[in-house]
């Protein structure tokens, strides 16, 4: 077959996994661990021992209400349609969306809560399925930004800064801690739109960009159907056999070429090669849920046999958690309730309600919630006061930075606690805030990651994700 | 107590070098190891007398590990201590004792605090994450002890030409490059690689200069010239291919994009100013006008329109358009982009960090960025803008081909009108009558009862209970001021205004303004100040809020200009348009100004007296349909502080669903005519009697009425040009200029002191004759004192042809940059450019003729080793293709590329749904995307539509930045994901099949000839016989595997929508198609070699 003078594949990956080691063959999406340890990737962590492995980030993007979910206040029932003191809004800048509104009217939950658990953790009714794994998870009730909408504060959360050009959070995991398998890449997005079918705010491939990091860093967006990456599958007419030896002739040739120029680069990209091959066929594997078991649906729900929603993504996310894919972000778009809120906040909640719990217990089942750091929220919260008309049943709700909750889970949390309060309007904190830089500082603790020592130099100077602020809050870790 | 023996431990290591293996070996080896942190360059001397030089070896050190605290920023500084300036440096601190005492290590605190064991004593502190190493330390200590002599950044001292130094083998050098190249690599004990082989070396110039790669007819004719580089150099040079490679440099530092950015992410128009790029190169536009008529183009005397589109640099930054943004937050933001957009891409210096605080690093104070920020701070722009469209300010910006035939149109005009002007200049008038031939029309303006919104008129009465009234609607105009009525053009009454007063309605009645609208009136204007004539824009909601300003403003200019404006949203979301006709002063004109109901400027119509005008488009970001129905007001509006109109009105009239523009003008042009006939003939204007003779000679004379017709349509299609021709956004500076404060923090709302423009002292003082405004900002950037932009310039160029700066961050030459490999080559090239007339085809083929660019690229692995990045410049450059030539290469390979040079961007095959689940859901321009058809798929790379926050996934996999922001150089990766896209990405696999149609039609007879065909045509050289061989039975194995399943090789054919030569067998097309698509993948093939 191949020439005496061309290595045959063989011989080339023998050599090459000498030669090269982890340079090429350890991690997939390219390449030699920068700023980082030389440790073997998430066994104990960049600067300390990690407590978590991986991150699964859902993210709610537009903003869910903490309102309806998890900051109950009982008391504003007796306000209805009062207006907020301004000894509350204390000047508290507006978006210009309701600039041009005379008054400010409050708005109580049309839904209940319910106490939940041992902890007796209050949750929003329109959560069932969220209140049993009520002892699993940590609420956060006093997460704040100064962003007030979408594009600068969802660029916030994943990039630390609200203005373009950052790295995301995946980007800055990946770039520290490298791959833990060698036929996925180790950062991926899962995108699922809400069964109202629109989902409002784009989502920018910033998010899940590199910034100033090396591209090989960024995000692979996993798409639904037949082809998951860009790319993935051979043009028609060609099938694997074909397509095998079409790659080992061209590993030879550039084999030969890299006897003849010494340029390592050429070594690189022959791995490279063969990586792109690999994931040909794990690619497809990892997608193909037809072997789950009937269990498995019954946890997710029926919603996840439909490739694209929600529970079908959070599905993948623990497939790829026990695959070791490092970073999995989801995004479930259309929380952006300005009107008829109470509406569309039912829709969303059934919407990633059931999965968000089984993708918990399902990952407990498996032991690998303890490794596995899972965060659920979205990018500011919501108004207490009414944007538009305001009736029992109907109201609307506006952007609101300065006080909302999220939930963690796993790895390095505590489970069954819920951490800070608001004020009486759920406009302020009133004790224990998180910050945005709090939360990145906190997650990459979790994976051992000290975020003020993981940094890339870039037109002279450090960068971070936490930019110069974040404080770990010691409260939530386990 | 353990310090003392620490630093004795050190100053011994720093005296006797044997004493520590380690520091030894480190000191020893320093040819190879740089001073900070990632600075890897700099592979110097030989080290046997090594002396630390503070600009080249201290101050990086200082730098990085200790200025954050003791260095320019007086807020952060601790301890009052000051390393950034020697003079502070070694001063008495407050507690008496010295950080640096010159000559004396021992006495200096600096030495004692750095090598301490003491966790509370080190310096820098264990927080602050930073640690010197052992031979930092060491480098430290010698330099004090040998005096800790200070010098000026090296990058902010003006170049002077070095000599050329002195070498040992002349024979190698082509030219004074390397002399600085050659000098270096025999004080390393190194030698050039020989030149590399002429077809491998003639291809990495095509690719190198015109980003594509040359054809065997090149190749040949290119070595048949005694100097084949020379020659290739030559003809690349001037290729249109030439202003296209280097434009796409250009557009990742001037983060060009076809969409706005940010959550929206709208499509824009700026391909105009591309096409001004590349066509700048071709032109070879000297690079300090390329400068400055980026900067300020609009700011030179009497600019061209080029000059004009070439201030669009400083708008391809995003542009926000969410809904509630802040304005004031996002219109700092552009500001702040040009800031740091110009600094990096013509001073190299990131003076970004000062925008919070002073810089850590560079000498540049928060008021020095302020005062630089001063200067991009003054154009009359909105935070929220560009929802639809391109945001202002704009300006139409026609191709040259409508350039052209707009001359063509002003010259028929112009014959047209001097024989008009012939005939009526001839013809004695005197006892001529106009009445009986003019149309008989009892109207008195345009519009018919039907569809009226408002229609003013005065009941008559005593003059104490006149009553101005609006006969479309159901109560009296309200009348603010004092009313004055006199006799109209036609005898009916009009309202004079006087400057104080103004009438206004109720709300006007809902009516569907989406079959436009028409707004007809007599005017009189009497002054010459700003003000509106009518209005129903709403000013009565906050700024901030959505609805601003909603409505319909018609305003006359100080110089009478009509101003129209329509509004969502004012100003961001709106029209506005000027004519370039004026309403002259004491004369009553017909006014007729139309809307097509759709949302664009070009809809918006103005008829003047019958002759419709011509006009600038100051806005074009109209969001939807506009409701007309808010109370509207005569002689001024609702706007705080507006001013009242100072003339009179007759017959206004606003009605919906009007006729047709032309319908419309004929009736004005009537009524404009009576006018003028009923006026007695000596007191007729000029204007009316031209009028009058005209029509009067277009209705009683044939020849001139063909004249006539000749000159309207020439003039119609010439508005058609204008109203049609792309649109562009560009830099205009407000009239009064917008006063800059420091904003604490960066932060919008928080107002400092106020400052003026002007530029950082300490690289060159602004220049005293030059204006304080961009114009005299690009003079202080390209005179030959600037220390920095010349030699930025020529450093990127030189990183364009070699894959790495001289200085490696070529977006930073400041304290935290990396020093030059070749600092005397730098400021060598530097000067020699500003002295030959900042010539860029001149500067590459000095690099691209050099015996240091000639050189093969091959390495060895003890280079490898010993300088892995080729700093050196040990051999040839080797790199990878970029994004665009790689798909680029395999068009042109494939035959398929189409050349076209310019136009609007390109929509090349998409994996289908990309933007699916990611886009924002409205529907704006740039949220789906259609792709191209026919060969508008085949354009160069450079023309791909490109949506910032989707860019085009196969070029971002190689590396081009998404251009959110400014990009000096670009990562260089090496990914899976890459080989995916050249094995399976659309395009490649078509390419592969065109690329095997040309082996098979044009490689000759046999397998063998048609295969070394493909790969000489890859790779510019054919190939050795094992490789020969590999890939003979490799096409052997695909033609068996096609013939037993030709359903296959039909399937694999079929792929790109090109047609495919049916003359071929699809099972042996589809076995060449395989083979040309491994030689496309071969590395060599995407390599630059």
């Amino acid at each position: 077959m191949n020439e005496p003078v061309l290595l045959t594949r063989r011989n080339f990956l023998a050599r090459s996994t000498l030669g090269l080691g982890s340079l090429a063959l350890g991690h997939l999406l390219g390449g030699v661990l920068q700023g980082a340890t030389q440790n073997s990737p998430g066994a104990v962590g960049l600067h300390f021992p990690a407590r978590a492995k991986r991150v699964i980030y859902l993210f709610q993007s537009g903003g869910p209400s903490q309102l309806e979910l998890f900051d109950e206040k009982q008391s504003l029932k007796a306000r209805f349609d009062q207006d907020l003191p301004d000894s509350v809004r204390m000047g508290q800048r507006i978006t210009g969306m309701v600039s041009g509104q005379a008054r400010l009217p409050i708005a109580p939950s049309k839904y209940g809560f319910t106490k939940c658990g041992q902890s007796g953790c209050s949750i929003g009714d329109l959560l069932p399925y969220t209140q049993k794994i009520a002892d699993d998870i940590c609420v956060v009730r006093t997460m704040n930004t100064e962003a007030i909408n979408h594009d600068p504060a969802i660029t916030f959360f994943q990039t630390g800064s609200q203005q373009p050009g950052r790295p995301c959070m995946g980007s800055w995991v990946d770039y520290g801690l490298g791959s833990e398998n060698e036929n996925l890449p180790s950062f991926v997005v899962l995108i699922s739109t809400p069964s109202t079918g629109t989902g409002d705010q784009g989502l920018l491939s910033r998010l899940w960009g590199s910034g100033f990091l090396p591209s090989r860093y960024q995000g692979v967006k996993l798409r639904s159907g037949a082809e998951p990456v860009l790319y993935l599958k051979d043009p028609p007419g060609l099938d694997r056999a074909g397509r095998r030896d079409w790659l080992d002739t061209l590993n030879a040739l550039n084999e030969r070429r890299l006897q003849t120029v010494q340029d390592p680069e050429i070594a690189a990209r022959v791995a490279q090669y063969e990586m792109a091959y690999r994931m040909q066929t794990s690619m497809p594997d990892l997608m193909d849920v037809s072997h789950e078991p009937e269990s498995t649906f019954q946890l997710y729900g029926e919603s996840a046999r439909q490739p694209g929603s929600y529970a079908a993504n959070c599905l993948l996310a623990r497939r790829m958690a026990e695959r070791g894919v490092r970073f999995i972000q989801l995004y479930h778009r259309g929380w952006d309730h300005h009107g008829k809120l109470p509406e569309r906040i039912k829709v969303l909640s059934t919407d990633v309600d059931q999965g968000s719990a089984a993708l918990i217990t399902d990952l407990k089942q498996r032991g690998l919630l303890k490794d596995t750091l899972v965060v659920w929220g979205g990018e500011f919260g919501r108004t207490v006061y009414s944007q538009g008309s305001l009736s029992h049943d109907d109201y609307g709700r506006d952007h609101h930075g300065k006080a909302f909750s999220i939930w963690l889970a796993g790895g390095g949390i505590k489970p069954g606690i819920s951490y800070g309060e608001t004020d009486d309007f759920s406009f302020n904190i009133a004790e224990n805030p998180v910050h945005v830089h709090d939360l990145q500082a906190t997650i990459l603790n979790c994976l051992g990651i000290d975020h003020e020592r993981l940094t890339y130099r870039f037109q002279g100077r450090h960068y971070r994700l936490t930019d110069v602020s974040g404080q770990v809050v010691k409260g939530i870790l386990a | 107590m353990c310090c003392r023996q620490d630093v004795s431990r050190w100053l011994r290591c720093g005296a006797l070098l044997r004493l520590n293996p380690c520091v030894v070996l480190l000191v020893f080896s320093l040819g190879r190891i740089s001073a900070g942190h990632g600075a890897d360059a700099a592979p110097t001397r030989s080290s046997q007398n090594f002396k630390p030089e503070f600009d080249r070896d201290i101050r990086p050190i200082l730098a990085e590990n200790c200025y954050p605290c003791h260095g320019p920023d007086a807020n952060k500084r601790k301890a009052k201590l000051r390393l950034d300036l020697r003079e502070a440096a070694v001063t008495a601190l407050p507690n008496g004792e010295f950080a640096i005492v010159p000559g004396k290590a021992d006495q200096s605190k600096l030495v004692e605090r750095i090598a301490s064991h003491d966790g509370d004593e080190v310096m820098p502190p264990a927080k602050s994450g930073k640690k010197l190493t052992d031979q930092q330390i060491s480098w430290l200590v010698r330099w004090i002890s040998d005096g800790a002599a200070w010098q000026k950044h090296w990058s902010f001292e003006v170049p002077q030409r070095p000599a050329l130094p002195a070498v040992k083998n002349k024979r190698w050098m082509s030219n004074p490059i390397d002399h600085f190249v050659l000098a270096k690599l025999e004080e390393e004990g190194l030698r050039p690689m020989p030149e590399a082989e002429r077809s491998v070396l003639l291809r990495r110039v095509s690719l190198d200069l015109s980003g594509l790669p040359p054809t065997p007819e090149q190749l040949r004719n290119w070595s048949q010239h005694s100097d084949p580089v020379a020659a290739a150099a030559e003809e690349l040079l001037a290729s249109p291919h030439y202003g296209e490679r280097m434009a796409s440099d250009w557009m990742d530092l001037a983060r060009y994009a076809d969409t706005h950015g940010f959550n929206n992410d709208v499509m824009r128009s700026m391909w105009r100013w591309r096409d001004w790029v590349i066509q700048a190169f071709n032109r070879n536009l000297p690079y300090d006008r390329f400068i400055t008529e980026q900067l300020a183009g609009d700011l030179l005397p009497d600019p061209t329109l080029d000059q004009l589109i070439a201030t669009g640099f400083n708008r391809n930054h995003g542009i926000n358009s969410e809904g509630g943004i802040i304005d004031e937050e996002y219109r700092v933001e552009y500001v702040a982009d040009r800031v740091r957009t110009t600094s990096i891409a013509w001073l190299g210096l990131t003076v970004e960090c000062a925008r919070c605080h002073d810089h850590k690093f560079d000498p540049v104070s928060q008021k020095d960025f302020y005062r630089f920020y001063a200067f991009f701070n003054n154009i009359d722009e909105t935070g929220e803008d560009g929802r639809f469209a391109n945001a202002a300010p704009i300006m139409s910006a026609p191709t040259d081909k409508q350039q052209q035939e707009m001359v063509q149109l002003g010259t028929r005009m112009a014959t047209a009108e001097g024989r008009m002007r012939d005939a009526l200049e001839t013809r004695i008038w005197k006892d001529t009558s106009f009445a009986e031939w003019l149309p008989n029309s009892s109207a008195t303006n345009v519009v018919t009862a039907t569809n009226e919104l408002i229609r003013l008129a005065v009941a008559s009465g005593d003059d104490s209970s006149t009553l101005v009234t609006n006969l479309a609607g159901p109560k009296p105009f309200q009348v603010k001021g004092k009313l004055e009525l006199e006799k109209g053009p036609w005898a009916q009454p009009a309202i004079v205004l006087d400057g104080k007063t103004s009438l206004s309605t109720d709300g006007l009645p809902k009516f569907d303004s989406s079959k436009g609208w028409a707004l007809s009136a007599w005017v009189r204007r009497d002054g010459t100040s700003e003000a509106p004539i009518f209005s129903t824009a709403n000013f009565g909601v906050p700024a901030s809020a959505e609805a601003y300003a909603e409505g319909l403003q018609v305003r006359v200019t100080p110089s009478g200009e009509v101003d129209v404006r329509l509004a969502h949203r004012w100003p961001g979301y709106s029209i506005q348009i000027q004519t370039k006709e004026r309403l002259p002063i004491g004369e009553w004109e017909h006014l007729v100004i139309r809307f097509d109901g759709a949302t664009l400027a070009k809809g918006l119509r103005v008829i003047l007296n019958g002759e419709e005008c011509s006009r600038d488009v100051l806005h074009d970001d109209l969001t939807g349909q506009v409701s007309l129905s808010a109370p509207a007001v005569l002689g001024s509006s609702s706007e705080p502080g507006a001013a009242s109109f100072f003339g009179a009105l007759a017959d206004v009239r606003l009605i919906s669903a009007p006729a047709d523009l032309e319908l419309l003008a004929d009736q004005s042009r009537t009524l404009a005519l009576q006018l003028a006939s009923a006026t007695p003939a000596p007191e007729r204007r000029p204007a009316q009697n031209n009028r009058l003779r005209r029509a009067w000679l277009e209705k009683n004379r044939p020849e001139f009425a063909a004249v006539s017709a000749e000159y309207r349509t020439a003039r119609s299609k010439l508005l058609e040009l204008e109203r049609n021709a792309p649109s562009t956004m560009v830099m205009r500076e407000l009239p009064q200029p917008r006063p800059t404060f420091v904003l604490f923090r960066g932060q919008y709302d928080a107002a400092r002191e106020a400052v003026d423009p002007d530029v950082p002292e300490f690289l060159l003082s602004f220049p005293k004759a030059a204006p304080r405004n961009r114009l005299g900002l690009a003079r202080w950037l390209t005179d030959s004192r600037n220390p920095l932009t010349a030699r930025v310039v020529v450093n990127r160029f030189w990183q364009s042809l070699f894959g790495t700066g001289l200085v490696k961050t070529s977006e930073n030459f400041g304290y935290q940059g990396e020093l030059p490999s070749h600092p005397e080559l730098l400021d060598w090239l530097a000067v020699d450019f500003m002295e030959n007339g900042w010539d860029v085809k001149r500067l590459l083929r000095q690099i691209v003729t050099s015996a240091t660019y000639r050189q093969d690229s091959r390495s060895t692995a003890e280079l490898n080793e010993r300088d892995p990045e080729n700093r050196l410049l040990a051999h040839g450059p080797r790199q990878r293709l970029t994004g665009e030539m790689l798909r680029d290469q395999a068009l042109f390979l494939s035959g398929l590329l189409h050349e076209e040079v310019g136009g609007p961007s390109v929509f090349p095959y998409q994996p289908t749904n990309l933007y699916k689940g990611i886009v924002v859901a409205a529907d704006y321009p740039g949220t789906s995307y259609t792709e191209s058809t026919g060969e508008e798929l085949y354009r160069r790379s450079l023309y791909t539509f490109w949506k910032r926050t989707v860019p085009q996934p196969t070029l971002s996999t190689f590396d081009v930045p998404d251009r959110e922001v400014c990009t000096a150089r670009r990562p260089k990766t090496n990914t899976p994901l890459q080989a995916l896209a050249t094995m399976n990405d659309t395009i490649q696999v078509e390419a592969a099949r065109k690329l095997a149609e040309r082996m098979v039609r044009e490689g000759g007879g046999t397998g063998s000839e048609r295969l070394t065909y493909g790969f000489q045509l890859a790779t510019a050289r054919p190939p050795k016989p094992d490789e020969q061989k590999a890939l003979s039975s490799f096409l052997q194995r695909r033609l068996d595997a096609y013939h037993r399943d030709p359903q296959a090789a039909k399937a694999f054919v079929a792929v790109g929508a090109s047609k495919r030569d049916e003359k071929i067998d699809p099972v042996e097309l589809a076995a060449y198609a395989n083979l040309a698509s491994l030689i496309l993948n071969l590395d060599e093939t995407i390599t630059r070699d």
